[in-house]
C-alpha cells in the first residue's frame, strides 16, 4: 500500500476517534468573535459549528510558538486563535483584492472555500507545534510519505503539519462530519450554496491550498493566499507572535492590502503586489527575520525545544513494559503525535505515566523551568579562522538515515569521552547533551515573487531586483546564526572544554576564547 | 547503481559539480539570479533524472524552484564555500573548500570524477 493511502487511513482513524463521540452542535447563527490582534469579526454558522468541534478545539491546547512561553512569559497564545486570525485576514485580503481588481474577482463561493481552508490550515499540528513536527520528520516512514507527496504534487515538500491538515480535509470522516454541520444549519442562500459546491473535488482543492498546491495553474493565487510567499498565515503569525511575545514588530498591512494584485506568467496566475507595495512587503519580510532573531532562534527557546526533542526520542526508542493503571505515551508513528497536546507533555501528573525515569526528569525540569544551558556554540564570528565545516552544518540533516544518526551519535560520544578524560567521575551521559544546528531563515519561495509595476500594467520585475532580501539573509547568517551545544545545568564548563577540543579535532573549527563569556560560563 | 539519496550526499555532489565547473578558470563567479540558477539545475535534472532524484523542484508556480538547492547554497555560505559580492549580491563567488575530496570519498564514492566533469560541462551558470 502506498504511504499516502496508509497515512490517509490512519488520519481517518484519528478523526473518528475524536469526532465520532462529539456530534456537531446545531449552529444557531453567525457569531461575532473578538480578537486582540485583528478586532471584531463575524464567523458564518457552519464555521461556528466547526470551531466548536474537537478537531479545532484541540488547537487551544497547542501553543503557537512551542515553548517560547518559557522565555517570553506572555507568549501563551495558541494555534486556535491563530486559525481564527488567518480566517479574518483571508476575508480582508479577498475584499481588498476584489476592490483593487474592480470586480468580483473572487466570488462568494470561493471566499467561503478560502475561509474554510484558512480555518483548517493548522488542524494537523501536534504538541508544541513545529517542535514535535521536527521529531517525526526524522522517521523513515515520514520521509517515504514526503517523497510520495513530492512526486504526486509537482515536487512540493510541505511541512509535516501541512500534510496532516491536508489529509484531514481530504478525509471522508471529516467531510461527512461537515455535511452534518451544514444539514443542521438553518437554510439560507449561503448555506444552500455551501451544500451544493462542497463535493469531493472541491474539498481536494481546499486541501491542496493548505500545502500550497493548485492543480489548475490559473488558480495558483488562491493557494498562495493560504500558503505562499506572503500568505495570510505569515501575516497573522508575525503580528500575533510579536504582540504576545513582546518585541515591537510593525508592518503596514493597510498599504499592503491596497497594492495586492495577481500576475499572469504563462499559464500561472500568482498573488503579488504592485511596486508601490514594496516597502510594506519589505517590512513583512524583515519582520520575519527579526522574529527569528528575537524569538524562534533565542538560545533559551532552542534549549527548551531541545529538551522536548530529547524527551520524544526517549519515548520513541524505549518500549516500556505494560503497567496497570499507568498512562502510556506512544510515539511509534508520526500520526501518533496528533493524539497528544501540550498539557500531556507538561503534566504535573507525569508520575502516573508509564515512561522512563529520565523522561519524567525532563518533564519536571521543563515544568520548573530548569532549562538546559549553553555549553558552547559555533557562529560565523566566534571561529578563530575559517568557517563552519560543511559536514558540521549538515550534521542534523536526514536523521532518518542510519549512517547520519551514527555520525551525530559519534560526535556526541567524542565529546563525552573527552569529558571523561578531563574528569573521570563526571556523571554526564550522551543523552544529557544536545547538538542544535538550526536552519537560518531563507528567502525560499519569496525569491521567485515577481512584482507588478502597477495595477493597470502587465509588466513585472523580480522582487529580488528591487529589494535585496538575500543580502539581509546573508547579514543574518553572518551575525545571528548560531549552532549550540546544550547540556544539563552545572556541566557547561566541562562541556565547553571538551567540545572545544572535539570541534578542532573533528572539524578543524577553532573556537575563540571569548565564546566562554558569551555562554555565561564562569572562568 | 547507488544513488544520491541524502541531503549530505546531494550537498557534496553539487559542490563537486561546481568545483569541476570552475576548475582551471581564473574567474570563479556565477550568477546570483535566482531564476537562472534554479532553471540551470532543473534542466540538469531533466537530462539526468537518476542522478538528481534527491534534488526536488516545486514546479507548481512561475518557474521551477528547489528548496534543497536554496538550503545547500545557504549551507555553502555559512561554510565560506561561496560568498556573494557586495553591494548588489547578484554575483556569487565560488571559493571551494580543501576538504571536498575527502568528503566526496566518504559520501559519494560511487560518483566518479568524469561524471562530475560531464555534469559541469552541461551547466550554464
Amino acid at each position: 500500500m502506498s504511504q499516502i493511502k496508509a497515512y490517509q487511513e490512519r488520519i481517518d482513524e484519528f478523526l473518528s476517534s475524536i469526532l465520532d463521540d462529539a456530534p456537531p452542535q446545531k449552529p444557531a447563527d453567525a457569531k461575532i468573535i473578538h480578537d486582540s490582534v485583528w478586532g471584531t469579526n463575524t464567523f458564518h454558522p457552519w464555521e461556528v459549528a466547526l470551531i466548536d468541534c474537537p478537531l479545532l478545539q484541540r488547537l487551544r491546547r497547542i501553543h503557537q510558538t512551542g515553548l517560547a512561553f518559557l522565555v517570553f512569559p506572555t507568549a501563551t497564545h495558541t494555534r486556535f486563535e491563530h486559525s481564527l486570525g488567518v480566517t479574518t485576514l483571508v476575508e480582508n485580503l479577498v475584499n481588498h483584492l476584489n476592490s483593487n481588481k474592480k470586480n468580483s474577482f473572487i466570488d462568494e463561493e470561493e471566499r467561503y472555500n478560502l475561509r474554510l481552508s484558512a480555518l483548517l490550515h493548522d488542524v494537523g499540528h501536534s504538541f508544541f507545534s513545529h517542535v514535535s513536527e521536527m521529531v517525526y520528520a526524522r522517521m523513515p516512514v515520514f520521509q517515504e510519505l514526503l517523497t510520495e507527496i513530492s512526486n504526486e504534487y509537482d515536487g512540493l515538500r510541505p511541512k509535516g503539519h501541512e500534510i496532516f491538515s491536508f489529509f484531514m480535509v481530504k478525509s471522508r470522516v471529516f467531510q461527512k462530519y461537515f455535511a452534518k454541520i451544514v444539514s443542521n444549519c438553518i437554510i439560507t442562500k449561503d448555506v444552500d450554496s455551501i451544500r451544493e459546491y462542497l463535493n469531493k473535488d472541491n474539498w481536494d482543492r481546499l486541501a491542496g491550498w493548505i500545502i500550497g498546491y493548485s492543480k489548475d495553474p490559473k488558480e495558483k493565487y488562491l493557494a498562495e493566499i493560504i500558503n505562499g510567499p506572503f500568505d495570510c498565515d505569515k501575516l497573522d503569525y508575525l503580528a500575533r507572535d510579536a504582540k504576545f511575545a513582546g518585541p515591537v514588530i510593525v508592518y503596514d498591512i493597510d498599504r499592503f492590502y491596497y497594492t495586492l494584485d495577481t500576475l499572469k506568467t504563462g499559464d500561472v496566475e500568482n498573488l503579488t503586489v504592485t511596486l508601490s507595495g514594496i516597502t510594506a512587503l519589505e517590512q513583512i519580510l524583515i519582520s520575519r527575520m527579526m522574529m527569528f532573531s528575537y524569538i524562534y532562534h533565542h538560545h533559551k527557546v532552542r534549549s527548551s525545544e531541545a529538551m522536548i526533542k530529547r524527551l520524544c526520542f526517549d519515548l520513541m526508542e524505549e518500549e516500556m513494559p505494560d503497567a496497570p493503571d499507568r498512562i502510556k505515551i506512544k510515539l511509534s508513528h508520526p500520526v501518533d503525535f496528533l493524539k497528544y497536546t501540550d498539557e500531556v507533555l507538561l503534566s504535573s501528573y507525569s508520575d502516573l505515566y508509564n515512561i522512563p525515569h529520565h523522561s519524567k526528569t525532563i518533564i519536571n525540569e521543563l515544568i520548573n523551568r530548569s532549562l538546559w544551558v549553553r555549553g558552547n556554540f559555533v557562529s560565523d564570528f566566534n571561529l578563530e579562522k575559517g568557517s563552519c565545516h560543511p559536514s558540521y552544518t549538515s550534521l542534523e540533516e536526514d536523521l532518518h538515515v542510519p549512517e547520519n544518526i551514527k555520525e551525530l551519535k559519534a560526535f556526541k560520544e567524542k565529546i563525552i569521552s573527552e569529558v571523561k578524560s578531563i574528569d573521570r567521575t563526571c556523571p554526564i551521559e550522551s543523552r544529557d547533551i544536545w547538538i542544535d544546528v538550526p536552519k537560518a531563515p531563507n528567502a525560499d519561495e519569496v525569491s521567485r515573487v515577481k512584482i507588478k509595476k502597477s495595477h493597470s500594467s502587465s509588466e513585472s520585475v523580480p522582487l529580488i531586483d528591487v529589494f535585496p532580501i538575500a543580502a539581509w539573509i546573508d547579514a543574518y547568517k553572518a551575525q545571528k546564526w548560531k549552532s549550540h551545544i546544550f547540556c544539563k545545568k552545572g556541566y557547561q564548563n566541562i562541556i565547553y572544554e571538551a567540545s572545544k577540543k572535539v570541534f578542532l579535532d573533528t572539524y578543524k573549527m577553532e573556537i575563540q576564547p571569548y565564546t566562554k563569556s558569551f555562554c555565561k560560563i564562569e572562568p | 547503481m547507488e544513488t544520491i539519496a541524502t541531503y549530505q550526499q546531494l550537498s557534496v555532489f553539487i559542490e563537486g559539480i561546481l568545483d569541476k565547473y570552475f576548475s582551471g578558470k581564473d574567474l570563479r563567479e556565477f550568477t546570483g539570479n535566482h531564476e537562472q540558477l534554479h532553471r540551470c539545475f532543473y534542466e540538469l535534472k531533466q537530462q539526468h533524472p537518476k542522478y538528481f532524484q534527491r534534488l526536488t523542484f516545486d514546479v507548481n508556480s512561475n518557474y521551477p524552484y528547489s528548496k534543497d538547492l536554496d538550503s545547500i547554497l545557504q549551507d555553502f555560505q555559512i561554510c565560506g564555500i561561496i560568498n556573494k559580492l557586495n553591494p548588489t549580491f547578484k554575483t556569487i563567488i565560488f571559493n571551494g573548500d580543501d576538504d571536498l575530496s575527502a568528503r566526496k570519498e566518504k559520501r559519494i564514492p560511487f560518483v566518479n570524477e568524469d561524471e562530475l566533469i560531464a555534469f559541469a560541462t552541461e551547466l550554464t551558470i
